[in-house]
């Protein structure tokens, strides 16, 4: 009676097996869509750090984010959705694989992307499930993991990443493909490593400053790779034709309300600064107030819609075409953010050396990444009083750091948030209309899933129970108050 | 000298005709036997005194001739010689008294006269313990059946459907959901009406253990009509016109118009003030001067115009009246050996939206030939094809209900749309629509963004009977159900603002069932005394199902809609509708599975008062692992006739029964859930992507069991003018598979568990009261039924770790779940954050929602139940149904919005002075609270209480409906023999008629998007459909 019937089960429809190079391209390429997706950075970091503002349906302008957003960043990055499959699910599986096959370089790239995507998660949420996390499998039946306090899942993460540029130190020749972002080049993902090891250590400064210090001193010792041009940028650009295209783009298909902020434009306009033509499109009307069109306007932050629809749409900024084209890249980490961070840590002496330089040098990177070389050009920029790096006090280093690197991390919406949560520069004006849960603050983290209470319930309240109220107001641990 | 008698008989507890009957002169074999409508006509000899009429399952009567020339009698069912009939499992004609456990009939006339085009709609309010869940006033929308509450967790909850011994498929391929879509129907509303002889529901497992895994949920038995009683050559001709209008539509004011505060036209993209703004917080209606989208515009500057309401009826009128005719006709034809009805029906249904309709024809040939005394065959084939153009539902900008209800200009002046775009057509349209950055003219919608899809159905059986001796019988039947399907999506490039192309999507279906069947059936008396019928089987079910979806997302050439035309690359996949539809099934084009079946019934009967029953059944599924693959489930059920033996008989008690049964059922599940999957998507340049599969597989499935007990009693009084059946159950279904909702953190969005278990207990009862005594020329019948059903989750996963399980959910985060110790269906999401005292609390004159999520409902209701009435005289029958459903909830995203938007009359409240919410706020101290007194705009106001919490449209479910009201007319004999005709019968009908009494303001709390298990959602409905009309039957 059950003749053919194993044959009869066995899916057709799908592949039965996988290989590493497929998962990584697949995963690589998710997560760097999901990263400049809406959720976390159209709707989310770009709107809070006011790099964009909402010229329409300003709810999230105004600090109430919706519940399936917070849903969406954490199925999304942790697994992947029916919508966009891969997440970091996928970079752990490769980790497993690389161990099986005894391939450092594949185990260190995926250890790297795992930090990483736990940094983002971490960052934006606080206590988050990561020692219980990724685990459920026919063996082991963890389906409620514990979240653990944010300092469990930092010190995790310096170590894992210590670890990843060890094994790549070993220089193993065994190759890894399907890398989209670095084309399998292990010294790039050593510089990489490195690189983010320092951002990350760099973040625990205010609230374990000795770790820090420790870290942060061992990353620049000299011994290891960093970042040194724009060439070793952590980026994956996407291409031209659909379905692999940049989710900016992707989003101004069907949606039109995004505009740059007026925070932006007016920080950049008052310094001349050449990024801002790449940054913004030139108002296409007069506004209101009747000034001339061709301005680069930004819109205000957080405006009632009544407000925002008295417009005129037209006489306000669209966000440049460098980054709403169809290949416009998905930016993880950049070679000025190294620069900025070896600034800062020069300045707080966690390691000795010239503070102003590695900040002249971050602009620099910031302004080569967007075309802008020319020495005149940027010697003027860098020579303005605006602009000049300002030793008076650490207090003023961190300002012109802050705003600088708020400027270099235009687009990029989790990072840009995060540093300006930890650094709380540049001074920016709360949004205008700020009657979500924010409490009249910047937000400080997005709430958990809804559906967190529903499935998670019991970690859940232990983990809001520990960290404070679900609420956006709600400061997360790396995030000292000052 | 002889005289012609002529008359009607008809079915006393229904009032319709009887076909069938013999008709004798008493002590003569001359007689007649009547039509299709029960009329007769008979040729007596002077002589003759008494006519007797008789009918298998009747009690004859006898009836003196006098002077009569016309004699109409109503026959009652016979209970006590052989009993009424009813067809049960595998298609058998059984002794209603004989059974265990509850089954309950509808004739097929009670289907045809006041018709609903899908099949399952008629049976709402008429059976007991069967709640129907209507969709939409969509054309052709797909409709929910649950027999005694929802026993599987995520797994199908509906009946089997089967038609004359063939189970035939009952999928909605469907992807709409409260953010989308469109509802293509259940494959079950292909069924026709005018093709069925009655209908049997078998409501527990008892019912239907013989059908293995899928009759768990009950059984939904259909008889279709066959010539063997036409005697001789019959045509029928039935004709069904109605007219469709919205049953009911939210309250809109018509004080306010577009904008906040202010507003100005310019070009409808946010040049001017508000312009871009599809909310009506704007300027009073009150004739001020605006420049609005149909002011004159004289050297370039738009002129002010009056700023007026363009009538209270705007909406109303926007939808066009719906018209449904329904034509068939039949040709029969048979003798003692043999019969055959072929039947022709044309539905043409024209929606109420514009440019939606259901087109079907239906052709039915039912037949059987005794070859020889012993060699019997009998088929059946239906081939049908449906057409239908149907609306987008939902939340999505394809649903214009989403713009009428809530994100509209309430001054606009709909009229004023239709001709703008009849004007521009495809081109012009958007250059003068009203609003246009989000949303399109809803006629250019309708029109150019269509959705159309094309069935073409062929069902069909052979069976053949062999008569080995007088009690034993060989059968063998196949059964095939087969259909394509083609779904066309073609939205025009004007329908989205940013859109740069027109858009194709095609989805192609291809779904079979084959049943092969051998049966051997006893029936044979062993001794004086007892009686056996018996019958032994064997099965094999083949599964097919294929379905595959490509999308040209831009068109090289406009209006050309065709993959052909494609001006980038096709895209496959999940494209076809709502992006949060989590069904999986488009992950698996090509889905086959067989089951092997084993079984076996014997009834043993004691003089025909006590039977006793059982049945066994041993599957062999492909679809779980080598070791659990085959499974074995029993049933035994018992009933004794009480009035019989104890030899009751002039009584005011006619008749009692006490009856009994248990029951096991196992299931199986779907193909292709034993093995890890890592699914490809578009590769990126020239590197193939791969993903690990969101759902955990588990591959040691076993499979689902159902237990279930019932019991019950039937009782007659007064010559059976007074009947009660009444009947209590109890089923509990463990080791359910389920697809279980996991944190995302575990690596896996789902994951497939084998534990869920879930009770469901409840009571059923039927009361038939014919008031008046039989020898009355007035016929009252009352039919009542009422059903509660508690309904209860017990358990997910054996080591207790998952207290909740998300069915589904809403675009804005409601959640439907299932819940231990809760009932199921219910609705999670936020409340407001509350005092100690329970009033809302508000902050800066706006109310705060509790970052704790709250049980708010549950879609489940407490009880349904349905009244009918019917009175007949001299061949006029008049009948009328009310139902209800009673306790559950629902949240309904059309008051959310309409709210928040402005659209809704309840949104006048505050528009000048503002408003202050009814609630408290913290006091000066911080810690305790104060009477809320600050005035906030109604707009913000009404936008934080809608939008921020969504227990705020969240309403009680609770309804009472005028289902339905019938008129009929039998023409009598005498004028009808002036006719080359034999019978004519008109009536008058109605559906849906009244809603008398719900809590759900502005919508009709009987909604739905499908027929899944996500229910209780409401979002911008296209209104459900009164419908009125007429039918006319002929008989030739």
């Amino acid at each position: 009676c059950e003749k053919g019937f194993d044959e009869l089960n066995t899916n057709p429809n799908n592949p039965l097996t996988i290989s590493p190079e497929t998962l990584l391209t697949g995963a690589e390429t998710a997560t760097a869509f999901r990263l400049f997706d809406v959720p976390v950075n159209m709707d989310g970091g770009l709107l809070i750090v006011q790099h964009w503002a909402k010229s329409q349906y300003t709810t999230e302008d105004q600090y109430r984010f919706r519940a399936t957003s917070y849903q969406s960043i954490w199925d999304g990055f942790y697994t992947g959705t029916a919508a966009l499959p891969g997440g970091l699910k996928d970079f752990n599986e490769l980790l497993r694989i690389g161990k099986e096959t005894n391939n450092p370089n594949l185990q260190a790239v995926a250890m790297i992307m795992r930090s990483y995507y736990f940094s983002v998660l971490t960052d934006v949420f606080g206590n988050i499930p990561y020692t219980d996390a990724l685990k459920l499998s026919n063996e082991v039946n963890i389906i409620t993991p514990k979240y653990d306090a944010q300092e469990v899942v930092y010190t995790g993460l310096l170590a894992e990443l210590k670890q990843a540029t060890t094994l790549l130190k070993t220089k193993s020749s065994l190759p890894v493909s399907g890398d989209v972002m670095y084309g399998g080049d292990m010294t790039k993902w050593e510089k990489f490593s490195n690189s983010l090891r320092l951002r990350l250590a760099m973040r625990v400064s205010d609230v374990k400053p000795a770790v820090a210090r420790t870290e942060v001193a061992d990353v620049l010792n000299g011994s290891n790779l960093l970042m040194t041009s724009n060439a070793d940028n952590a980026q994956i650009v996407f291409l031209g034709a659909q379905p692999n295209t940049n989710p900016i783009f992707e989003n101004r298909l069907t949606r039109d309300d995004h505009r740059v902020s007026q925070s932006i434009t007016s920080v950049l306009s008052r310094r001349n600064d050449p990024r801002l033509p790449v940054y913004a499109n030139p108002a296409l009307c007069a506004g209101l107030t009747g000034d001339s069109t061709g301005l680069y306007r930004g819109v205000k932050n957080g405006l009632s819609n009544p407000v925002a629809a008295r417009g005129p749409l037209c006489s306000m900024s669209k966000v440049g075409d460098f980054f709403t084209k169809p290949s416009a890249p998905g930016v993880l980490m950049t070679y000025s953010e190294v620069q900025f961070f070896i600034a800062e840590a020069r300045a707080r002496t966690f390691v000795s050396g010239n503070a102003e330089q590695a900040y002249q040098d971050g602009i620099k990177a910031s302004l080569a990444q967007y075309g802008i070389v020319d020495a005149t050009a940027v010697k003027t920029y860098l020579d303005q009083a605006l602009v000049a790096y300002d030793k008076t006090s650490l207090e003023s280093q961190k300002e012109s750091i802050g705003t600088q690197k708020w400027i270099a991390l235009y687009g990029q919406g989790v990072e840009a948030w995060s540093e300006f949560r930890r650094l709380d520069y540049p001074k920016l004006s709360i949004a205008a209309v700020p009657t979500g849960a924010a409490g009249g603050k910047f937000p400080t983290r997005f709430r958990y899933p809804a559906n967190e209470q529903s499935i998670n319930t019991a970690n859940y309240t232990d983990a809001v129970a520990r960290q404070g109220a679900d609420l956006i107001r709600t400061r997360l641990w790396w995030d000292v108050k000052n | 000298q002889d005289r012609t008698i002529s008359g009607r008989v008809t079915d006393r507890s229904n009032g319709q005709g009887l076909p069938g009957v013999t008709v004798l002169v008493k002590g003569t074999t001359i007689g007649a036997s009547t039509n299709a409508d029960g009329t007769y006509t008979l040729s007596t000899p002077a002589s003759a005194t008494t006519l007797s009429f008789t009918s298998i399952g009747y009690a004859s009567v006898d009836r003196p001739i006098g002077t009569a020339s016309t004699i109409d009698i109503g026959l009652s069912a016979d209970t006590k010689q052989l009993g009424e009939v009813v067809v049960t499992a595998l298609g058998r004609e059984e002794q209603k008294k004989s059974l265990g456990y509850s089954v309950q009939d509808v004739k097929g006339a009670d289907l045809t006269q006041a018709r609903e085009t899908n099949v399952v709609n008629s049976l709402t309010g008429k059976v007991a313990g069967v709640q129907i869940s209507n969709s939409s006033g969509a054309t052709g929308g797909s409709s929910r059946i649950l027999i005694r509450g929802a026993k599987s967790i995520q797994g199908n909850n509906q009946p089997l459907f089967v038609v004359d011994g063939q189970p035939i498929d009952n999928s909605s391929f469907s992807n709409s959901s409260s953010a989308g879509g469109v509802d293509y129907g259940n494959a079950a509303s292909d069924i026709n009406p005018d093709d069925i002889e009655s209908i049997t529901v078998l409501k527990g497992a008892n019912a239907a253990a013989l059908y293995g895994t899928r009759g768990v949920n009950g059984v939904v038995v259909i008889t279709t009509k066959n010539g063997r009683k036409s005697r001789g050559i019959g045509i029928s001709v039935n004709s069904t016109t109605s007219f469709e209008t919205p049953l009911i539509i939210p309250k809109f004011q018509d004080q306010y118009g577009q904008g906040y505060g202010s507003f100005e036209y310019v070009d409808g993209a946010g040049g001017g003030d508000g312009d871009n703004v599809d909310e009506s917080w704007g300027p009073k209606l009150d004739g001020r001067l605006i420049p609005q989208y149909n002011s004159p515009v004289v050297n370039g500057v738009r002129q002010p115009t009056p700023w007026v309401s363009p009538g209270k009826d705007n909406v109303r009128n926007f939808f066009e009246t719906g018209r449904t005719l329904t034509n068939n006709v039949a040709l029969s034809g048979g003798n003692d050996k043999a019969g055959i009805r072929v039947s022709f029906t044309n539905l043409d249904q024209k929606g109420i939206l514009p440019n939606t309709f259901l087109k079907r024809n239906t052709v039915n040939v039912n037949g059987g030939v005794d070859i020889t005394n012993k060699f019997k065959l009998s088929t059946n084939v239906n081939y049908s094809n449906t057409r239908g153009r149907r609306p987008s539902q939902g939340y999505d900008e394809l649903n214009v209900m989403q713009q009428l209800y809530t994100w509209f200009g309430r001054q606009v002046k709909l009229s004023d749309l239709k001709d703008i775009y009849e004007q521009g057509g495809r081109e012009g349209s958007r250059n003068y629509n009203w609003i246009q950055v989000y949303s399109s003219n809803p006629y250019y919608i309708l029109n150019e963004a269509t959705n159309d899809d094309e069935r073409d159905r062929l069902i069909g059986n052979l069976t053949l009977n062999y008569a080995l001796t007088d009690w034993l019988n060989i059968t063998a039947r196949t059964t095939n159900d087969v259909y394509n399907q083609l779904n066309q999506r073609r939205v025009g490039a004007e329908t989205r603002d940013n859109a740069i192309q027109d858009d194709y999507t095609e989805e192609r279906i291809y779904v079979l069932e084959r049943n092969t069947e051998f049966l051997a059936t006893v029936n044979r008396n062993l001794t004086e005394d007892f009686n056996i019928d018996g019958l032994i089987g064997v099965n094999r079910r083949d599964n097919r199902q294929n379905r595959s979806q490509v999308a040209a997302p831009e068109l090289a050439v406009p209006g050309l809609f065709s993959l052909g035309n494609a001006g980038s690359p096709l895209v496959t996949g999940n494209n076809f509708g709502s992006s949060n539809d989590n069904n999986t099934g488009i992950l698996n084009p090509v889905q086959k599975s067989r089951i092997n079946s084993v079984y076996g019934s014997a009834r043993l009967g004691y003089k025909n008062f006590a039977f006793l029953g059982v049945t066994a059944r041993n599957d062999w599924t492909s679809t779980l692992p080598a070791n659990n693959r085959a499974f074995f489930y029993p049933s035994v059920d018992a009933s004794l006739v009480l009035t019989e033996a104890l030899g009751i008989t002039e009584s005011v008690l006619s008749f009692a029964k006490v009856r009994g049964g248990y029951a096991q059922v196992g299931n199986d599940t779907d193909p292709y859930r034993l093995q890890a999957i890592y699914p490809a998507r578009t590769p990126f340049g020239n590197g193939a992507q791969q993903t690990y599969f969101n759902t955990l597989f588990t591959p040691d499935l076993k499979p689902e069991r159902t237990n279930s007990v019932e019991a019950g009693v039937e009782v007659r009084f007064l010559q059976d003018r007074i009947g009660l059946d009444l009947t209590a159950y109890q089923s509990t279904t463990t080791d359910q598979i389920l697809n279980v909702p996991v944190s995302a953190s575990t690596g896996y969005l789902f994951k497939v568990l084998n534990a869920g278990e879930v009770s469901n207990k409840g009571v059923e009862a039927i009361l038939t009261i014919a008031p008046l005594p039989t020898s009355s020329p007035f016929q009252w019948n009352i039919t009542t039924n009422f059903a509660a059903n508690r309904n209860k989750v017990i358990k997910f996963d054996d080591e207790g770790q998952i207290k909740n399980l998300i069915l589904g959910q809403s675009g804005f985060g409601v959640n439907v779940e299932a819940r231990i110790g809760e009932k199921y269906g219910v609705l999670f999401a936020e409340d407001f954050l509350r005092a100690p005292d329970g009033q809302i609390i508000y902050e800066d004159g706006l109310p705060v929602a509790d970052p704790t999520r709250k049980i708010l409902g549950s879609y489940t209701p407490d009880w349904v139940g349905g009244i009918t009435n019917r009175f007949g005289f001299k061949g006029v029958d008049l009948s009328f149904t009310i139902d209800t459903r009673q306790g559950g909830q629902l949240q309904s995203e059309t008051n959310m919005w309409g709210n928040y938007t402005g659209a809704l009359e309840s949104t006048l409240n505050g528009r000048e002075e503002g408003i202050v919410g009814d609630g408290v706020m913290l006091a000066a101290d911080g810690i305790t609270y104060v009477k809320n007194d600050v005035n906030v705009p109604a707009q913000d106001w009404n936008g934080a209480y809608y939008y921020n919490v969504r227990s705020s449209s969240v309403y009680d479910a609770s309804f009472v409906k005028l289902r339905e009201v019938r008129l009929g007319y039998q023409l009598p004999k005498s004028i009808v023999d002036k006719t080359f005709l034999k019978g004519i019968g008109i009536s008058a009908v109605g559906r849906n008629l009244w809603l008398i009494s719900s809590k759900a303001p502005g919508i009709d709390p009987e909604t739905s998007f499908n027929s899944g298990n996500v229910q209780g959602l409401e979002s911008t409905q296209i209104p459900s459909v009164r419908s009125y009309g007429f039918n006319i039957n002929l008989t030739l």
